[in-house]
């Protein structure tokens, strides 16, 4: 079995890590939206009126846990491509295939995060907040959001590790 | 600009066929393009978008209600709709095979997934039709056929999207979408009942020694779960959101009253639903920004030109449509199917004078059959995974089903007060 340098060990061991606080983020994303919208409810039922935080809140919580879990779900292979493709070539070139397809959805996601840097950066630079009685400052659920593409290219990082050292790396 | 569209569409039909991740191929297509036709700063625009498509709260019902079902399915709710429904269900023709339709039914009432309903009820019922010597070609067609319902009969996670995304509400939707469950329901258990009538009966099929008030018992944590869930919000209760809130609750309970959730269950059932909520988050931010390229491009207007040139009838435009999204779900899945699209079909739609509402309800019948399509059939390959069966033989098996689908967009394309009547009334 081939080996991957150490150094090259440490950075994939990183990257997995940090796709994998992704997948933590949003799971507690989803939780506290969840709790957050039944405490509504029930206030609702009890005092006739709701929290003032469910609306703006609640579409913070949908997007982190819309998109911060997308890394580790490309690692654990949940995202849905047609294979057909792959199903049909050898394996030398499928390997070629594969690695063509992370460097594409690297360089995707990339630009993904780049844009929301720069976007999260100029609402910050601005001190933007929400239109919303609680004044939220803006960059701070948007510093949320930018995590995801930064998990999807950690995650798209992670697989070119993988394929470059499954069969051509350092030999042990 | 009159080669944006052709371009575009080669390009995504390209990128897809590469094997490149949906929601990737959809962005990637709407950078380039971009490229090739604007001068507008990409990156920057990908990310305003992102920020305003995922920012919303109307799409909380989403990841909601695909938590409720990744609960449910963790629960023995479907060894309790098994054993509710036998009793009732096996004096009709074709006995307990209907369990599979009306299970699925009655679970896609509680769940907003194809894949989940027909993994859930196929795993309780296929070993049980097995053992009582039925016609397992009839078994995993009936089940897959069925298990499309999981995306029409309410709460549908394909109806949140489209209501996201052509700006119907929600509520009409799902109002919309209950009739056709029902009747596309009956039509199955009338095929399956007419496929058995002539069959020699199984001697172990009406041995079971059922009885009703366990019966009632059985089906007692679904029934409430429906009246909860879809209940409140047609009885104006609850907003679609709200009730996923309460379906969540309900499900948790019924998970806590059988036992069903430990701390292990509880991270497992929190994994998956992360990974699915992601691989729908992701298909959304490349739809709904590849839809923006597409308005920047003015092809949803070139196109609706374009098929208003060639002078089709709108009968003959909705006959097109299932021809196109037939031959697409066989490649694509039907959730993708609807997302990638819906910018370039809504606009011809409303020009031939069709309602949103009904379209909503007409194109999530027809990417239904993209679940039992081979080569990709999400419902084939659960039905693969439960049985070990060949893709070719479980396809077979679900072509009369297949075969009622297409009869019965026809049906509802000459009929579709069967689909607006319901929300007119209330």
């Amino acid at each position: 079995m081939k080996k991957r340098p150490p150094i090259v060990a440490h950075i994939h061991r990183s990257l997995t890590s940090f796709t994998r606080m992704g997948a933590l983020l949003a799971s507690l994303s989803l939780c506290l939206l969840f709790i957050l919208a039944l405490l509504d409810i029930i206030l609702r039922l009890i005092t006739n009126q709701g929290l003032d935080i469910t609306l703006e809140f609640s579409g913070y919580l949908v997007a982190a846990s819309l998109f911060l879990g997308v890394g580790w779900t490309l690692l654990e292979d949940g995202h849905i491509q047609v294979k057909l493709l792959h199903k049909k070539i050898p394996p030398p070139l499928l390997k070629a295939l594969n690695l063509i397809l992370f460097t594409a959805g690297l360089i995707i996601s990339s630009l993904l995060a780049y844009g929301l840097t720069v976007w999260t950066l100029g609402t910050y630079n601005t001190q933007q907040l929400s239109y919303f009685t609680s004044q939220t400052p803006l960059y701070v659920p948007q510093l949320l959001l930018t995590l995801g593409p930064y998990m999807l290219c950690s995650a798209f990082l992670v697989k070119i590790i993988e394929s470059f050292w499954a069969d051509g790396g350092q030999s042990k | 600009m009159i080669t944006a569209a052709p371009t575009l569409i080669l390009l995504l039909l390209c990128l897809l066929g590469s094997g490149l991740w949906v929601g990737i191929a959809l962005m990637a297509t709407g950078v380039i393009s971009l490229e090739l036709f604007r001068d507008m700063p990409t990156a920057k625009l990908m990310a305003f978008d992102l920020w305003t498509s995922l920012n919303r709260s109307e799409l909380m019902a989403l990841p909601l209600f695909i938590l409720m079902g990744e609960i449910l399915f963790q629960t023995r709710l479907s060894q309790n709709l098994f054993k509710g429904l036998a009793p009732i269900l096996k004096h009709l023709p074709g006995g307990l095979l209907h369990t599979n339709i009306v299970g699925c039914g009655l679970f896609a009432a509680v769940s907003g997934s194809s894949a989940a309903t027909t993994q859930t009820i196929g795993r309780m019922t296929l070993p049980e039709l097995e053992k009582r010597g039925y016609d397992t070609r009839l078994a995993l067609g009936s089940l897959c056929g069925s298990g499309t319902l999981g995306f029409l009969i309410p709460p549908s996670i394909i109806l949140i999207l489209y209501g996201v995304l052509a700006e119907v509400s929600i509520l009409d939707l799902f109002i919309a979408g209950i009739i056709p469950g029902m009747l596309l329901s009956l039509c199955f258990m009338i095929y399956v009942g007419v496929r058995s009538y002539n069959a020699a009966p199984l001697p172990t099929a009406t041995d079971d020694p059922f009885h009703l008030l366990d019966s009632i018992k059985a089906l007692l944590p679904v029934s409430a779960l429906i009246i909860l869930v879809i209940g409140s919000m047609y009885s104006g209760i609850t907003s679609p959101s709200e009730a996923a809130v309460l379906g969540v609750l309900g499900a948790f309970i019924i998970g806590l009253f059988d036992r069903s959730l430990t701390y292990k269950t509880l991270i497992s059932l929190l994994e998956q639903s992360v990974k699915t909520i992601s691989m729908i988050g992701l298909i959304i931010s490349g739809a709904l920004f590849l839809s923006k390229v597409l308005a920047y491009l003015q092809i949803p207007v070139e196109m609706a030109s374009f098929i208003h040139s060639l002078g089709l009838s709108p009968f003959m435009l909705i006959v097109v449509l299932i021809f196109f999204y037939i031959i697409l779900g066989m490649v694509v899945d039907g959730l993708s199917a609807i997302v990638m699209t819906l910018p370039i079909v809504m606009p011809m739609i409303l020009e031939a004078g069709y309602s949103p509402l009904w379209f909503g309800i007409f194109l999530v019948i027809v990417v239904e059959m993209s679940q039992i399509t081979p080569p990709v059939g999400f419902n084939l390959f659960i039905a693969h995974k439960l049985t070990g069966k060949n893709i070719g033989y479980i396809a077979a098996a679900s072509m009369p089903f297949f075969i009622i689908m297409v009869l019965f967009s026809l049906i509802i394309t000459l009929f579709p007060q069967i689909i607006l009547w319901l929300p007119a009334q209330l």
